[in-house]
């Protein structure tokens, strides 16, 4: 008994963490594992044959494609709605005044005309969009 | 890269970790039958829930399920004294783990012996032959021209029994 060493694992902590579960589990693989009886694979495949367990599983299969199929109807909406908000957004480009440049200009003034260019040239690109001879032919 | 079904998969986890599983609910439980129902509802569990994995550590996640598992069913069954800290403290030997491990299964399978002797006949032929010996339900059939359901009838019997005996022996010991 002088040699033993005693070292404390949680049950509870295993049940929640599974770093700690593993810490166990390498435990007990340095320990020297049991040999699962010989009909246990049987026995378990043999169940999850059996219809309720298909069943559970199935359906947990599905709610995973559905909720991936949720998430990605989310993303197309939002994207549909910034394309919509771009084609029907008023021409900011002719309602606000237009700035004197000088060399004195602030920063942020000139970032709002970039952006303002930008958005100008994304309602021109969507406009010619809707109106292929336009794009193809001009 | 390929997905295997879910089939392959459990059995792929089955037959790389059932000893692991299995060690971990006989160290927490000590009870031969009820480790191997833990073990198998733990598979299942897995297999049910499969779709939620992230796949990062399936061994992890396999050994947090079992770790639940024997949790329930230790505040469950009302059969064992819980540690008024729910905590197990699990003692070890800083050396030669292996001579001890052998040791540790043939004792269980002396034990396994002597509980399927104590049994009446049909069923300690049968528990005999399917816990100790391990041959599958079919082939005690074929070997004893039993009906193959007659034999399932009494191999579920049997561990009834056997579990029986198993609680039995553990409150004498304590």
């Amino acid at each position: 008994m002088d040699n033993m060493l005693r070292d404390r694992f949680s049950l509870e902590e295993m049940a929640a963490d599974p770093e700690e579960a593993e810490r166990f589990a390498d435990f007990l693989e340095e320990q020297g594992l049991l040999t699962a009886p010989a009909n246990l694979k049987s026995a378990v495949l043999d169940r999850s044959r059996q219809a309720d367990i298909l069943i559970i599983a199935g359906s947990n299969r599905l709610s995973k494609r559905a909720e991936l199929i949720r998430y990605s109807m989310k993303i197309g909406l939002a994207m549909a709605c910034s394309i919509a908000f771009l084609l029907a957004a008023p021409d900011f480009q002719n309602s606000v005044p237009h700035l004197q440049s000088s060399d004195d200009t602030p920063i942020h003034v000139e970032v709002s005309q970039k952006l303002q260019q930008l958005t100008g040239k994304i309602r021109l690109f969507s406009k010619s969009l809707l109106n292929p001879e336009v794009f193809f032919h001009d | 890269m390929s997905r295997i079904s879910p089939d392959t998969q459990l059995e792929q986890w089955i037959d790389r970790y059932q000893n692991l599983i299995y060690s971990i609910c006989f160290k927490l439980t000590n009870d031969y039958f009820d480790a191997q129902d833990l073990t198998q509802e733990t598979f299942l569990s897995a297999y049910k829930n499969l779709a939620f994995f992230d796949g990062r550590n399936e061994r992890a996640w396999l050994c947090t399920i079992a770790s639940r598992k024997c949790l329930d069913y230790l505040k469950h069954s009302g059969r064992r004294q819980i540690p008024t800290e729910d905590q197990f403290w699990i003692s070890c030997s800083s050396s030669g783990p292996q001579p001890e491990q052998a040791a540790m299964e043939e004792a269980l399978r002396r034990e396994l012996y002597d509980c399927c002797q104590k049994l009446k006949e049909p069923y300690r032929q049968v528990a005999l032959d399917y816990f100790y010996h391990e041959f599958d339900a079919g082939e005690i059939a074929a070997r004893t021209g039993k009906n193959l359901k007659t034999v399932q009838t009494q191999i579920y019997r049997a561990k009834a029994m056997l579990r029986r005996l198993y609680r039995r022996e553990d409150l004498f010991d304590g």
